[in-house]
């Protein structure tokens, strides 16, 4: 069998006259992670419904293990781990009840489930809350007990939709610790989230979703450097100054632009420092000289082509801060 | 982490996992308690209000009323299956079910068999209070087994087809409240509470081919003659309805939109 367990290829699927998958393809290797990327409505979970076989594909092809969606949804299902959005799990019992069923459920005797549970709370941290009932859980705890209860058997493809939103960032980190193991273990991961630094910490391979569409692809540095990298903003009110600091950087630094009060020109290593030294020598006093990273925002509104920079937000906000 | 093999689970085992799982689910929501209240309530308040006007039209109303009453349960034992599975459907269980190995009727019939219990109950509990009341078995034995068996055949094909519209619902208030319109004209345009020939010329037809009808009739039979050919036209329905809802609850759970 190929080591691509996971090939999707010119994925359609539109809900009335919603194309919400236009024509999606890509794959998933043994001991890769791959992110989707983009904003809600992109056309993430859609994807993801179609390849756990909990919606039909219009058109196209999508095989998970070797097995095409469409047809072999049985074996698909023998094939899969799957997080959904929302955690999914019984309100009713208690965490450790929960892992048992659904050990139970795949097949576990009793006294597997149970070793398999335990297990699952050690793993996840949830020692402490594994007898309570899971309505008495936070939105993080239900997270991670949901994650543990995809895990309860080994499955060679695990697909997680949005698997952090609405986690600390001890849970988060905790999360994509699993996921790491679990990829060097040879397990196929296909994640969707909406936080860069999310794509960035885990997945080799990213795919830019946008309106049903890969509007991108490629590894994190890749996709970074496509979309310029860091920027460098120098603020100044006066304008005469503002022409001063302009000439000196602009003898500098290539593709300074002026956007109002500000001077943006891309940022590499040192770029700060010069910057600093420059206005300095130069005699101009900045009303504020920062460096930021893209956001998400940009990210999309580049790919979309209508960057408007004055309406970014700050860089953490997007959750592409470290 | 120790590597976990999945071995093929039998459909048996994940049915029993789930049965399990509901029956605490349904003891949780003290289910039968709610599906018992109101037809009890209806019960006294109907005995009160006509059994002695109707015993002036020849008709022993503590032995006419308890099938009507059982009928009434048993389709709120139905309409309560549909606000829990559509809980499930709500809290995204269903959605995970569906992403597992599972075969399509494993979740329908897991929740019918602890809907056949909670019927079950419930019958037990309006037949003791009928009993309580002056209503009598005339027929013995066979006939009151007949009686409850048919009861709980009834509740459980009502509940598939609930249990079919629970499964593509999201929100259960909504869907058991949407319900409440045909429970209400089911029951009453039929022959639960007054005889075929009380109702306006136009409406007999209705009222007679209506299942609700063929079920309390046959109810009736059982409780007094025994099986005669009042027992055929439920049966007819039970088989038909149990067909056409089976098949919609196993078909909504696999549903592909």
């Amino acid at each position: 069998m190929s080591q691509e367990l996971i090939q999707v290829s010119d994925l359609r699927r539109s809900f009335g006259a919603t194309a919400a998958v236009d024509g999606v393809s890509f794959e998933v290797a043994a001991g890769e992670v791959v992110g989707l990327l983009g904003p809600n409505g992109a056309g993430k979970t859609t994807t993801i419904h179609c390849l756990t076989t909990l919606l039909k594909p219009d058109s196209g092809t999508a095989r998970v293990a070797g097995f095409d969606v469409a047809t072999q949804g049985a074996e698909v299902r023998r094939s899969i781990a799957v997080t959904g959005q929302f955690a999914a799990l019984d309100e009713l019992l208690t965490g450790r009840e929960n892992l048992v069923l659904f050990g139970r459920l795949l097949g576990l005797g009793r006294q597997p489930a149970a070793a398999r549970a335990d297990e699952l709370i050690a793993r996840f941290d949830l020692g402490e809350v594994a007898g309570k009932a899971v309505r008495t859980y936070s939105g993080g705890l239900r997270r991670r007990l949901d994650l543990a209860a995809s895990l309860v058997v080994d499955r060679p493809v695990l697909i997680l939709d949005e698997p952090t939103t609405g986690l600390d960032p001890r849970s988060r980190r905790a999360l994509w610790e699993v996921v790491r193991e679990l990829r060097d273990g040879g397990t196929a991961v296909l994640l969707t989230t909406q936080y860069l630094e999310e794509a960035d910490q885990l997945a080799g391979r990213v795919l830019l979703i946008d309106h049903g569409r890969v509007a991108a692809e490629g590894t994190p540095d890749e996709l970074k450097r496509q979309l310029g990298g860091a920027v460098c903003e120098v603020r100044i009110e006066d304008p005469r100054a503002r022409a001063v600091a302009a000439e000196q950087l602009g003898a500098v630094f290539e593709g300074l632009t002026e956007d109002e009060d500000v001077l943006r020109l891309a940022a590499g290593s040192g770029t700060l420092t010069e910057v600093v030294r420059r206005l300095e020598s130069a005699g101009v006093e900045a009303d504020d000289v920062t460096v930021r990273r893209p956001t998400l925002d940009e990210v999309f509104l580049s790919l979309t082509g209508s960057v408007d920079a004055e309406k970014a937000v700050d860089v953490d906000a997007a959750g592409a801060g470290r | 982490m120790s590597t976990t093999t999945a071995v093929a689970a039998s459909g048996l085992r994940q049915f029993a996992v789930l049965a399990a799982r509901n029956l605490r689910q349904a003891r949780a929501g003290r289910s039968v308690g709610l599906t018992v209240v109101f037809p009890l309530t209806f019960f006294a308040g109907f005995m009160v209000v006509f059994q002695r006007l109707m015993s002036d039209y020849g008709i022993a109303y503590e032995q006419f009323l308890p099938p009507a009453i059982v009928v009434q349960t048993t389709a709120l034992v139905a309409m309560s299956a549909c606000y829990m599975i559509a809980g499930d459907a709500r809290s995204g269980l269903i959605s995970r079910y569906r992403t597992l190995p599972m075969s399509a009727v494993v979740v329908p019939l897991a929740r019918l068999v602890v809907d056949a219990a909670r019927a079950a109950v419930a019958v037990a509990v309006i037949l003791i209070a009928a009993v309580l009341v002056g209503f009598r078995f005339t027929a013995g034995a066979a006939g009151a087994a007949g009686f409850v068996v048919l009861a709980v055949g009834f509740a459980v094909v009502l509940a598939a087809g609930c249990a079919a519209l629970g499964l593509g619902a999201r929100d259960p208030e909504q869907v058991y409240s949407a319900l409440t319109l045909p429970y209400l004209v089911l029951t009453t345009v039929s022959t639960a509470f007054v005889p075929v020939d009380a109702f306006p010329g136009w409406l007999q037809p209705v009222v007679e081919v209506s299942p609700f009808s063929a079920q309390v009739d046959a109810l009736r039979a059982l409780s007094t003659e025994g099986a005669d050919e009042r027992v055929w036209p439920a049966l007819v329905w039970l088989v038909v309805l149990g067909l056409l809802f089976g098949l919609a609850a196993a078909r909504s759970f696999r549903r592909s939109r």
